[in-house]
C-alpha cells in the first residue's frame, strides 16, 4: 500500500512535515506587503498568479491559544523558501527557512504527538536522527478564518449598533 | 482649499483616480472623497486616522488634513498627514485582498502604482462603519 507523501521543511530550527497534496508551489523568498491585522495571525500579503496570498504566521497563531509559541513569525520576509498551499478552500503561504525533500510515509510511521506538542501538530516522525512535526495546514486556515470570522461578528454588531447598512 | 471636481476621474474608462497617502503606503479611490479641507478639530463629523488603522508613520508628516468621504451613513472624516498625490490606476493594477481572510478589514485590495511597488487601498465602507475608540 502506497505511503503518503509529505514536503519535509525547516522553520525556525524545527523540523516539519507538510501534506504534499496541499501544496501547489515552493517559490524562493517573497515580497510581501504588510497588512495591519488585529490578531497578527497573517505576515502580510503578496502576489501569486496575479492575485493577492496571504502569508499565515504560524508563530503567532500558536500564541494566540493557550501554549507557548515556538515557532517565530519575526522574519518572515528573510525566509528563503515559500510554500504555496490551498487548504481549507483558501489560498495562502508559509515562508519557511528551507523546504528539502518529498518523504514518503506509512500510517505506521506516523506517530501520536509526545516531543512538540502544537496546536496545529497532528503527528511525529522519529527517524531516529530527527524528530518531525505533521502540521496540519488545514486546521492553520481553519483557525485563521474562525478568528477573521469572530471579528466579522463584532463588525456585524457594530454595524448594527450604528444604525444600518451602507 | 479648492474643491477638486476631477478627483476620481480618469480620461481612460478602463483607470480611475487614486489618492496616494502616508507616501504610497496606503491609497484611496478619488471617487470616495467629498473634498479635502485643512484639519479643522471642530469637525462634527467622525474622525478616522491613518494610524487608528495601524498605518503608522516614523516620520512627522505635514500638513494635517481632512478627507471628506463621500455617501458615507454619517459625516466621516479621514485625518490624512504629508502629501497627497494623485494618480490614475487601471483597473488590472486593484487586486482584491482574499474576502474570506479580509471581509471586513480597513484594507480591501492592492493597488499597484508603479513597476513592483503595492499600496493597500482603503476600504470605504469598512470605514465609515467603522468604530472609533
Amino acid at each position: 500500500m502506497a505511503g503518503a507523501r509529505f514536503l519535509a521543511v525547516q522553520l525556525d530550527g524545527r523540523a516539519l512535515l507538510i501534506d504534499a497534496r496541499v501544496i501547489q508551489e515552493v517559490i524562493g523568498q517573497c515580497e510581501s506587503v504588510d497588512v495591519p491585522h488585529q490578531s497578527g495571525e497573517l505576515d502580510g500579503i503578496f502576489l501569486w498568479n496575479g492575485r493577492a496570498i496571504p502569508l499565515v504566521s504560524l508563530g503567532n497563531l500558536a500564541s494566540s491559544g493557550s501554549e507557548q509559541a515556538s515557532l517565530s513569525s519575526h522574519s518572515a520576509r528573510k525566509r528563503k523558501r515559500t510554500l504555496i498551499f490551498h487548504a481549507a478552500g483558501e489560498w495562502a503561504g508559509l515562508a519557511v527557512d528551507d523546504a528539502s525533500e518529498i518523504v514518503e510515509l506509512t500510517q505506521a510511521q506516523l506517530l501520536p504527538v509526545r516531543h512538540n506538542p502544537g496546536p496545529f501538530a497532528t503527528h511525529e516522525v522519529d527517524d531516529g536522527e530527527t524528530i518531525r512535526s505533521v502540521i496540519d495546514l488545514h486546521a492553520v486556515v481553519s483557525r485563521i478564518l474562525a478568528l477573521s470570522s469572530q471579528r466579522d461578528g463584532a463588525f456585524e454588531q457594530a454595524q448594527v449598533g450604528s444604525g444600518g447598512a451602507a | 482649499m479648492e474643491p477638486q471636481r476631477d478627483r476620481g476621474r480618469s480620461r481612460n474608462p478602463n483607470e480611475s483616480t487614486y489618492l496616494f497617502l502616508q507616501g504610497g503606503r496606503c491609497a484611496l479611490l478619488g471617487a470616495a472623497v467629498d473634498r479635502v479641507a485643512d484639519f479643522d478639530s471642530h469637525f462634527e463629523g467622525e474622525c478616522i486616522s491613518l494610524e487608528q488603522l495601524g498605518l503608522r508613520s516614523e516620520i512627522v508628516l505635514t500638513p494635517v488634513r481632512l478627507l471628506l468621504l463621500r455617501d458615507t451613513p454619517r459625516s466621516v472624516g479621514l485625518v490624512v498627514r504629508g502629501p497627497i498625490e494623485a494618480q490614475a490606476v487601471a483597473a488590472e493594477d486593484i487586486i482584491p485582498l482574499p474576502p474570506a481572510f479580509f471581509g471586513h478589514s480597513a484594507f480591501s485590495a492592492l493597488v499597484r502604482f508603479q513597476a513592483r511597488q503595492y499600496s493597500l487601498l482603503l476600504a470605504v465602507r469598512s470605514l465609515a462603519l467603522r468604530e472609533v475608540s
